[in-house]
């Protein structure tokens, strides 16, 4: 026979094509009616919703704990008005003009206008911090008020002190009088601000170098399939380059096992895939730690993972109407997938010492893209135990 | 057919029946030659029906439908050829010499045993063979869809219709030789 040209020979298949009308197979619709009845597969971004919405919560909530923390500790400060009586002298403004211009490092509320006067709501100050900061003044060599005027300031502070709104009086106004209500405000801020500094350095969440000894059972799936039981064990360099931020970078060995089912709907075409992979997990996380008072606290961590293939082992097993076909393979150090798994984690610590935390962290790693030489979705979860050591603080 | 389309709109199962009914074999006769064998094939069609159920409101009525069925069952078809490449690449699929062979000439091959012919192409040669001689896709049509150069669809393309034509002449051997 002479040989087809191309488009003979494609002519002949399509022909062939356009004319083949299979027969309807009644057997088919109630294959399809089973398949419209069955519940829809999850979609990948709704299955992790949930862990997801608890993350943010937690993430949310330690925001707003913060936030509230903060306020509790800061100096609240309030403009309020005091009418200037009338009567004053002109002279009193303008002296009060003159002490503005001077710079005092008066607050920028009172600087605004000199007919304001600066009233501060303290919530926490201790009791014996008023009449220390007066001396103080007085050490410095800072105007010195009158023992009535001294009395009447030291009950304006115990106000504040209580949290009420307090109109300085009259007296407490006049000329360098209301600066020195104004320095006396301003250093109680000062001492509030530079008191919360050191509280909150002793919360734990320092400047510095840490590293992490982490280990972790490992479950990992493809498409939340059938999982067994894998391991976890890593050192990890953290920075903490703020006091709530840090990053951190590492090597994790792991050990991932797996197994995939797809199933046709007549049964005659499924696949089974098994699968056992040795990882070196290396992941560039950004950890934040929310404000503590006590030894407990907690983060949250987000980053992504380069994983370094180190051995990969499968077992393919295709049942079709050909029969079972088996596919062993095997690929060591062939594939290395940089940035393709998303890390998220929230964990607790607890300060064991000035230097040791222990770590409880459930965490998710879920693939952006096809992982390893069998191009899987590859999604682990599991609960890292840790130790965290502080091998420096402040740089 | 509007009737039916509306009733599939609103998740009318009898609707769906009927609809599946009417065009099953249009759409297993596409399917069947992307896939190896029937039981896929027939899967496969149930696949592009559910999206065909599933994403009936996106379809135009002032389009026919028969077209918009084709391209879902074609890409169905790709899904599973997706599907199968990503699992099975090692697979042996050099099957061309492992066909049963009919002692029948050319002129006598039926539309069916053309198709056997096609199913037993390796399922990157069967892609691009479908999708450019039979489905009028271009190579770098192809070339997207398959994640492929358009290169090494123009290749496959080649290598597919050389299959094809030993298979031809395999069988005209056997046809000759018995006949002689």
């Amino acid at each position: 026979m002479e040989k087809l040209t191309d488009e003979e020979l494609d002519s002949v298949f399509r022909n062939a094509a356009e004319g083949n009308t299979p027969p309807f197979d009644p057997a088919a619709w109630d294959a399809m009616a089973q398949k419209l009845n069955a519940p829809r597969p999850t979609p990948f971004w709704r299955k992790w919703a949930p862990i997801l919405l608890l993350g943010t919560t937690v993430f949310l909530t330690g925001v707003w704990l913060g936030k509230t923390s903060n306020k509790n500790d800061s100096v609240e400060l309030i403009e309020s008005k005091i009418p200037i009586e009338k009567n004053k002298n002109e002279g009193d403004t303008e002296i009060v003009n003159k002490s503005e211009s001077n710079d005092l490092n008066v607050m920028p509320e009172a600087k605004n206008d000199v007919h304001k006067v600066s009233i501060a709501q303290v919530n926490s100050v201790s009791e014996s911090r008023i009449p220390n900061l007066y001396q103080q003044e007085k050490q410095n060599g800072q105007k010195v008020l009158g023992e009535a005027q001294q009395e009447e300031l030291l009950e304006v502070s115990g106000l504040m002190e209580m949290g009420k709104e307090v109109p300085l009086p009259d007296s407490l106004t006049k000329k360098e009088l209301m600066i020195d209500s104004i320095s006396l405000v301003k250093t109680t801020v000062d001492s509030l601000n530079s008191s919360r500094e050191q509280e909150e350095k002793r919360d734990g969440s320092e400047y510095g170098l840490f590293v992490r000894l982490l280990a972790s059972p490992d479950l990992s799936s493809i498409k939340f399939g059938p999982s067994q039981l894998g391991s976890n064990f890593g050192l990890v360099g953290e920075f903490a380059f703020s006091e709530r931020l840090s990053v951190s970078t590492g090597i994790i060995f792991s050990r991932k096992n797996y197994e995939l089912f797809e199933k046709g709907t007549y049964g005659t075409s499924s696949s089974h895939l098994v699968g056992a992979c040795k990882i070196l997990d290396v992941p560039l996380n950004l950890t934040y730690y929310f404000p503590s008072r006590s030894k407990f606290s907690a983060y949250i961590t987000t980053g992504a993972s380069s994983y370094l293939m180190l051995r990969e082992d499968y077992v393919y097993t295709i049942k079709s109407s050909y029969g079972d076909q088996v596919y062993p393979y095997q690929a060591i150090r062939k594939n290395n997938e940089w940035f393709k798994v998303l890390n998220l984690a929230v964990g607790v610590q607890y300060k064991l010492s000035p230097r040791w935390q222990v770590q409880f962290e459930p965490f998710i790693k879920a693939p952006l893209a096809d992982l390893g030489d069998r191009n899987v979705r590859l999604s682990s979860i599991g609960v890292f135990g840790g130790l965290r050591y502080q091998l420096k603080s402040k740089l | 057919m509007h009737l039916l389309i509306q009733g599939c709109k609103q998740n009318d199962r009898d609707s769906q029946r009927l609809l599946y009914q009417h065009y099953y074999s249009y759409a297993l006769s596409i399917c069947m030659r992307y896939s190896r064998s029937t039981p896929e094939a027939k899967e496969v069609v149930n696949d592009g029906f559910l999206k065909v159920f599933d994403k009936i409101d996106q379809y135009n009525v002032e389009l026919p439908f028969k077209a918009w069925l084709r391209k879902i069952m074609i890409n169905a078809s790709i899904d599973q050829y997706r599907k199968e490449r990503k699992y099975a690449h090692q697979a042996p699929v050099e099957q061309a010499n492992q066909m049963h062979s009919q002692p029948v000439a050319l002129s006598n091959l039926s539309h069916e045993e053309l198709m056997i012919m096609v199913q037993k192409l390796t399922p990157a040669y069967r892609a691009v063979f479908n999708l450019y001689v039979i489905d009028g896709y271009t190579h770098s049509e192809i070339g997207k869809l398959l994640n492929i150069s358009e290169g090494t669809s123009k290749s496959n393309l080649l290598k597919a219709r050389e299959n094809l034509r030993n298979m031809l002449d395999a069988m005209n051997e056997i046809a000759y030789g018995k006949a002689n």
